[in-house]
């Protein structure tokens, strides 16, 4: 399912591309810091909390301004993102990141010629989970979540917004937040047997871009 | 080169005649003090008889040409610059009209070649000692005077101390040795700081000494006098490196003229031996001959001894060419030691020593269990090794018309392992423990290799007990009160061994004093005070770190033995040197004893031989002597109050039992110290007793290597009540007795403690032939007979059995005694049981009473009838099915707080496989396991797997996950292990995942399966 939904979305951004060949590009990069809200995990009566740990990352992006107040933009995010589980005051995890790619389209609020432009985006994409540090026989928390060394990818939803500034000629600073909607990774943290968890898990990612048009 | 020329010249194996340690330069005359050159790297050896100082070159290890002198050279020393030799000649008893002022001292100055002489009377009377310490001036001792020798310009300087020391007067008869003749030697700190002499204080009396202690820097002297009987023989004194530490003769004492130990057999001749304290190595050489009148003191056999620098425990010995005569030192490097002998200068690589061959047994003891269940010959190896590392040549010898034992080899080179096979069925009839000693001769070696002691046990399924073999002479044993701990003397080795009483390991070992004879606990139990034979100081232990507390020193002359503590005295039976022997009252707080000259109404004279036991109370402590003489202290009239005379050769075992019931030997009584009951006729001496339950125990002990008798005593009568034949004898005063071995001290009191009932109730430990004899604690209870209600796989605990498969034998009665297997291969009997399967042994790691681990025997298969036999009994059969192959795995992993995990492991990590650490396609596993069967080379159960040829089974097992099969690289049983299998199994890439992947293990028609987690 999850990558039956990953071709649907490259699929759509692909389609739109090359309506708005020959337009004004803009092409930009960035950082930022991604706050995942945990979710809740329960075993036997306990509840604990697992999700992604906060880090920081860095963007890349193309957009593309077909209309005056439309225009959509390709985006990847690497975020460091350790998986965690926490519960009772104790904390386990395990180092790791995310991978994102995904398309937003963006409504601005003003013209294209206007300097300050706000706008509300949303669009899709997918997010790969990876754990990437070292198992062992023992991890604390085991009961809730196993914190795994593997792999897993899965659709992601993006809305959000953000303001564009026109520094000079070309060049723009824009301020971007999104909230990025993924089904919970439970590949990378998998829930312990017995263990419940349920929920998307929403990755909250304030940006900082620079861009240049051309 | 240098090395090269140590080995060459540093021992020598002559055929026909065992190797020597050292190379002797004879030098034509008798030495009577040396002094080493380092900037020339000479030895400046002052000839007494022929009235020159010859000269050694430590680069060829010969003589150069010497340097006559006006007189005889009585003692010498070389400038710390290496410029000026000062010689003092020895011209006492000289008539004034052969030399009216005769020389008295010459300074040679080395560098230019010119001499300075000093007349006599300068000095009054002929110098004994010469020494430089780190100063400039040399120190002159003469018989009446010191003086401060300035080399250089010639000046005596007089010090303020006067003395009378003495000396023999020329001339003397023939066979007279300098050290006889001077009877004063000076020894120099290594840091030079101090200078330490010791001479005869006393005319005709060689047993006074003085020790006169000069510090170089304050220019403080300081003398005192001593009583050393014998006399204070060899004369020679060895200083440590910052002159804290002293050896005077026999004696070691330190800068507060505290006796910390002494050699416990000296001779006391003044010429015959000598000793150095080699500060770097810490160790002490010595050569100390044994008294003739002591066995084998006549021999005079010359032997170097290390010691221990703290109690003077003899590490090694060493063979000489010949007797030491008096001083020695080192050279600068103190690779060498140059020491006066016999013939000249005896030229001693120690530095060199730690590669000199040296061959020992690794083993001290080997014990060959009795096993009820089990005719057949019994193989134990022993280890031969060279301490210097190299290939040395050894041979094995038996005493003469020994029977029943067989070596795979008696003669060899090092390192050896040699397999002693011993046919129980000789000494079956013995139903105890023989000892015999195999003795280890070789060559090429220098040292003299301690023999190895073969202890065989033979036994009856009803004797009781288990052995604990710890070697060595063990003279005390004393249980822990609260601590779950026994406290074993052994006196051979200077150390008290502490051991665990619930596993019955050693946990730690104690250095005590030399030779140390008893033990006691305080009353608030937190001490342990150790009483030695050959020290002023009783040891103490703070039980709660097991570290030493401040020792407490006893009177000069006293050497405690017994001691007991009571609720207010702690009284300690001290050997005198000189005077009668003594009851001193320890004051434990400024650990200090005194010695009262009455007690109470009687006056202090006690045998050294006395022994002391307080009550359990603590109100009172009972005293015994051989002569039989007993009394008691009482605290509330903190005194002796009573003595009596009424018996005749007391000996034995003894103990207060109550505050008015005493035993020793086979006598009771009561609390005016009259004889109220005499045992009858016993099966034996009285051995140990003890107190269990409300009920006094008792052993009993015939021959050494006849069985021991445990029993219960109605107090009142001394009778025994109920009992049983323990498997090997308790330990009397006779049986430990033995021939002294050099220097390592023996003092075996006819009363002994052996037998000490555990505080956790759990067993008694007699002190036995082969070391302690656990005994039940219900020794004398009516036996159930063993049962068997399961046998299971010990890894996963299902009924899958193999050959070879380790087991799990659950019931009641199994065992009388919990037992651990230590030795390997694995014993057939543990805790006083045995186990058959099909009539075939089986060997055992573990027993208790409802629980025993064990392996099957690899050639058993199909039905199995399982056995136990113990003391209790023979249970029924118990019927089992061993299939060819049953793989277990084994559920003893633990990951944190999870225990019980299977032992899969991730070789990624090499952590054990779970649901944190899951299988990864591409890696590789390996599991450990059992019951995977006979397998090829076939190998007898109970034995360590070998490392080379892997010992592969037979049939193949089969490995699967989730239905993928893994390739398998190596299967076979884990080398150095019993029973356990290892199989190294890949995991291909298409394997599938999940939290729950069956992981299957098949050989033949048995299968076993695990769930296991698995992640790509």
């Amino acid at each position: 399912m999850g990558f039956r939904i990953q071709l649907a979305m490259i699929a759509l951004a692909a389609g739109h591309i090359p309506a708005v060949l020959g337009q004004n590009w803009e092409l930009g990069g960035g950082a930022g810091y991604g706050v995942a809200r945990s979710n809740t995990v329960s075993f036997r009566g306990a509840t604990g909390e697992a999700g992604l740990r906060r880090g920081y990352l860095a963007t890349a992006y193309g957009a593309h301004h077909t209309y005056r107040h439309l225009s959509g933009e390709l985006r990847y995010i690497y975020r460091q993102g350790s998986p965690e589980v926490s519960a009772g005051g104790r904390q386990a995890q395990i180092a790791g990141e995310t991978h994102t790619v995904n398309y937003d389209f963006l409504f601005h609020a003003r013209d294209r010629e206007f300097g300050i432009r706000p706008y509300v985006a949303f669009g899709g994409g997918v997010k790969v989970f990876r754990g990437t540090g070292t198992e062992s026989a023992f991890q604390p928390l085991s009961e809730f979540i196993l914190l795994t060394r593997t792999r897993e990818t899965l659709p992601l939803l993006s809305v959000g917004g953000g303001v564009s500034v026109r520094l000079a000629p070309g060049a723009v600073f824009r301020i971007d937040f999104r909230d990025h909607v993924t089904p919970f990774p439970s590949k990378v943290l998998q829930p312990a047997p017995g263990a419940q968890l349920r929920g998307w898990l929403h990755d909250f990612v304030p940006l900082v871009s620079i861009g240049w048009r051309f | 080169m240098a090395f090269l020329l140590a080995v060459a010249i540093g021992w020598c194996a002559r055929p026909g005649a065992a190797a020597t340690f050292g190379k002797v330069v004879p030098i034509g005359g008798h030495i009577a003090d040396l002094a080493y050159d380092a900037r020339r790297n000479l030895v400046y050896i002052a000839n007494f008889g022929a009235s020159r100082v010859d000269v050694l070159a430590g680069s060829t290890q010969s003589l150069q040409g010497p340097i006559y002198v006006p007189a005889a050279p009585g003692t010498l020393a070389l400038s710390p610059d290496g410029r000026f030799l000062v010689v003092g000649h020895f011209l006492e008893g000289t008539p004034p009209q052969i030399a009216p002022d005769p020389v008295a001292l010459t300074v040679l100055d080395l560098d230019a070649d010119q001499r300075r002489t000093l007349p006599q009377s300068l000095l009054g009377s002929s110098p004994l000692a010469v020494a430089f310490g780190a100063g400039s001036r040399a120190l002159v001792v003469t018989r009446t005077r010191f003086f401060l020798l300035d080399p250089f310009t010639g000046e005596l300087e007089p010090l303020t101390i006067v003395t009378d020391l003495q000396t023999d007067e020329l001339p003397v008869p023939f066979a007279t040795f300098p050290p006889e003749i001077l009877r004063a030697s000076a020894g120099v700190s290594g840091d030079g700081r101090i200078i330490w002499v010791a001479a005869q204080l006393r005319e005709g009396a060689p047993e006074q000494v003085a020790l006169i202690r000069y510090a170089v820097e304050s220019r403080e002297l300081r003398l005192a006098g001593f009583t050393a009987s014998p006399p204070a023989g060899p004369r020679v004194v060895s200083v440590n490196g910052d002159g804290s530490q002293l050896l005077a003769g026999w004696a070691l004492i330190n800068e507060n003229l505290i006796l910390l130990a002494e050699f416990p057999y000296p001779a006391g001749e003044l010429h015959v031996g000598g000793h150095a304290y080699d500060y770097r190595r810490d160790v002490i050489y010595a050569h100390i001959p044994l008294p003739a009148a002591e066995p084998g003191g006549a021999s005079r056999e010359p032997v170097l001894e290390l010691f221990d620098t703290d109690n003077l425990t003899v590490r090694e010995r060493l063979r000489l060419p010949e007797n030491l005569a008096g001083k020695a030192v080192f050279s600068s490097d103190m690779e060498f030691l140059y020491a006066a002998s016999d013939s000249g200068v005896t030229i001693l690589p120690v530095g060199a020593l730690a590669r000199a061959p040296r061959v020992r047994a690794v083993q001290e003891d080997v014990l060959f269990p009795g096993n009820a269940c089990d005719n057949r010959p019994i193989v134990r190896e022993i280890d031969l090794v060279d301490l210097g590392g190299g290939a040395t040549d050894f041979r094995l010898e038996l005493p003469a018309g020994t029977r029943g034992i067989r070596l795979s080899g008696s003669a060899g080179s090092t390192p050896a392992r040699v397999a002693i096979e011993v046919d129980p069925s000789f000494y079956r009839a013995q139903k105890g423990t023989t000892a015999i000693e195999l003795v280890i001769r070789s060559s090429a070696a220098v040292n003299i290799p301690p023999p190895v002691r073969l202890l065989i046990n033979t036994r009856e399924p009803e004797q009781r007990g288990v052995l604990r073999n710890v070697p060595g002479k063990l003279v005390d044993v004393l249980a822990d009160p609260v601590r779950n701990r026994l406290y074993v003397l052994r006196q051979d080795k200077n150390l008290v061994l502490v051991f665990d009483a619930g596993t019955y390991e050693q946990i730690a070992a104690l250095r005590t004093g030399n030779t140390p004879v008893q033990m006691a606990m305080t009353r608030d139990n937190r001490y342990l005070i150790v009483t030695n034979d050959h020290s002023q100081l009783a040891r103490v232990y703070d039980l709660e770190t097991l570290e030493p507390s401040q020792p407490i020193v006893f009177p000069p002359g006293h050497y405690p033995r017994s001691i007991a503590v009571s609720n207010r005295s702690i009284l300690a039976v001290a050997r005198s040197a000189s005077g009668p022997h003594r009851i001193d009252l320890v004051h434990f707080d400024e650990r200090i004893a005194t010695a009262p000259s009455q007690l109470g109404i009687y006056t202090n004279e006690v045998s050294a031989q006395t022994v002391l036991s307080a009550s359990p109370s603590g109100n009172v402590i009972f005293g015994a002597m051989p002569d039989g003489t007993v009394l008691l202290y009482e605290t509330t009239a903190d005194t002796i109050v009573a003595s009596r005379q009424d018996l005749e050769g007391l000996a034995g075992a003894y103990a207060a039992l109550a505050d008015g019931a005493f035993v020793v030997g086979p006598n009771l009584l009561n609390a005016s110290l009259v004889p109220v009951a005499q045992a009858g006729q016993l099966e034996g001496t009285a051995a140990g007793y003890g107190l269990a339950d409300g009920w006094t125990v008792r052993t009993l002990a015939g021959a050494p290597s006849s069985p021991g008798v445990i029993e219960r005593v109605e107090l009142s009568e001394l009778r025994s009540v109920s009992g049983a034949k323990m498997i090997e004898a308790p330990v009397l005063a006779k049986f430990l007795e033995s021939p002294p071995v050099g220097q390592t001290g023996q003092t075996i009191l006819p009363f002994l403690r052996t037998l000490a009932p555990l505080a956790n109730r759990q067993a008694m430990i007699s002190l036995s032939r082969s070391g302690i004899t656990i005994l039940p604690w219900a020794f004398d209870e009516a036996l159930a007979q063993p049962v068997v209600e399961r046998v299971v796989n010990s890894a996963d605990y299902t009924g899958g059995l193999a050959p070879g498969s380790l087991i799990l034998i659950q019931g009641m009665h199994l065992s009388t005694v919990p037992e651990m297997a230590r030795e390997r291969p694995l014993p057939t009997i543990l805790g006083e049981a045995c186990i058959t399967v099909n009539d075939q042994l089986v060997p055992l790691f573990r027993i208790t009473e409802s629980e025993a681990l064990a392996q099957l025997p690899y050639t058993v298969s199909g039905t199995g009838r399982l056995i136990v036999r113990s003391p209790g009994g023979t249970s029924n059969p118990f019927v089992l099915t061993i299939l060819p192959g049953a793989p277990a795995v084994f559920r003893s992993g633990a990951a944190g707080p999870q225990t019980g995990l299977p032992t899969i492991v991730r070789q990624k990590n090499g952590e054990l496989v779970t649901l944190s650490n899951p299988i990864h396609p591409e890696e590789a596993i390996t599991i450990y396991l059992t019951g995977l069967g006979v397998t090829s080379p076939l190998i007898e159960a109970g034995q360590p797997a070998p490392g080379e040829p892997v010992a592969q089974p037979v049939l193949e097992p089969r490995l699967t996950l989730g239905q993928v099969g893994l390739p398998i690289q190596f299967v076979g049983l884990v080398a150095g292990e019993i029973g356990v299998y290892r199989i190294d199994a890949t995991i291909p890439f298409w394997v599938p995942t999940g939290m729950s992947v069956p992981l299957t293990i098949a050989q033949g028609t048995y299968s076993t399966t695990l769930s296991v987690r698995v992640v790509r």
